[in-house]
């Protein structure tokens, strides 16, 4: 196939040109799923395992509860810290409207967090027991990430995000389905999920990646 | 469906990467010049120049704005030059279609 001046054109080299610019591009202004799902996959399994241990074995459990309290905390704010900055470094040097619609969707969950953590001391502070705070908790923090992860699935028309947020939502009730302290092995089971996740977006991406709906609105 | 009918502003390598850059953005969204620049790793004074050819054909829009002391140049792709570039690729599957 020849232009006007007599150079061969090849279409599919073009398109298959466009293609790999366009995917490294999205790659390099993206967060790395897979660092993030395996950072806070391997974050809750810490947390949650540490916190079990304040519990269990019944009777005599193996850590004192601050030490596992404080190593959960630690836990989760090295997560959030890390993909804080790690996210941030990727959006460097871009603006627009997409910024602000992320601005607000992080500062909900933010806030999410903040309302689910004041309801659990306000139920506690009511007489709800350590048990049944467990409980709360677990769900609670499932019940935030859930909901908003998969209405941010349909934001950006990403099904990675639609699997994860069902994820959390699953873990979430299955948590309920077991009591209290033997529902937090729902948040570490919950973690393996999220490292699983991780290692299938690196290994397998056409399987847990791509658009929710195919031609939506917005990109993945 | 002849290649003579291919936009001969987007059909140049350079500009071509460029667009395919600034389209991954979502609409309204832009770049500044060195995020541009390290993404398709060119000079800046050949950047510069094919980001003029695009200007002049409305493909791309150019802001200069302050960012604390320092003006920073941000780039983003038109609605005429998005338009433009789903064009191009769908003339370069209508030739592909077309391909024995």
């Amino acid at each position: 196939m020849d232009n006007k001046n007599g150079h061969e054109v090849d279409p599919a080299r073009i398109l298959q040109g466009i293609e790999v610019d366009a995917r490294q591009t999205r790659e390099a202004l993206s967060p790395d799923q897979r660092l993030l799902f395996s950072l806070w996959g391997t974050g809750w399994v810490i947390a949650f395992l540490a916190i079990f241990f304040t519990f269990a074995p019944l009777g005599a459990p193996l850590l004192p509860r601050l030490l596992g309290v404080g190593i959960a905390v630690i836990a989760f704010v090295l997560a959030i810290v890390f993909s804080a900055v790690h996210s941030a470094k990727r959006a460097v040097g871009t603006k627009g409207p997409s910024m602000v619609e992320g601005a607000i969707y992080g500062n909900t969950f933010t806030l999410g967090m903040i309302f689910a953590g004041l309801l659990g001391w306000r139920l506690h502070a009511s007489g709800l027991d350590a048990m049944g705070l467990l409980a709360f908790s677990l769900a609670a923090l499932c019940l935030v990430v859930g909901v908003l992860v998969v209405a941010g699935s349909l934001i950006w028309n990403d099904r990675t995000q639609l699997i994860f947020g069902a994820w959390i939502l699953l873990v979430g009730l299955i948590s309920l389905a077991v009591p209290a302290p033997y529902n937090l092995l729902a948040g570490v089971l919950g973690g393996l999920g999220l490292i699983a996740l991780g290692l299938l977006h690196g290994a397998r991406p056409a399987l847990v990646s791509g658009e929710v709906v195919r031609g939506g609105h917005a990109r993945a | 469906m002849g290649m003579q009918e291919l936009d001969p502003v987007i059909h140049a390598q350079a500009r071509l990467r460029t667009i395919t850059v600034l389209d991954a953005l979502r609409a309204g969204d832009s770049m500044s010049f060195p995020k541009l620049q390290g993404l398709l790793g060119m000079t800046s004074g050949n950047l510069a120049t094919h980001l003029r050819k695009l200007e002049d054909s409305q493909y791309v829009s150019v802001e200069k704005i302050l960012e604390g002391r320092s003006p920073v140049t941000y780039i983003a792709l038109t609605s005429k030059g998005r338009a433009a570039f789903e064009n191009y690729k769908q003339q370069l599957r209508a030739l592909l279609a077309t391909t024995p």
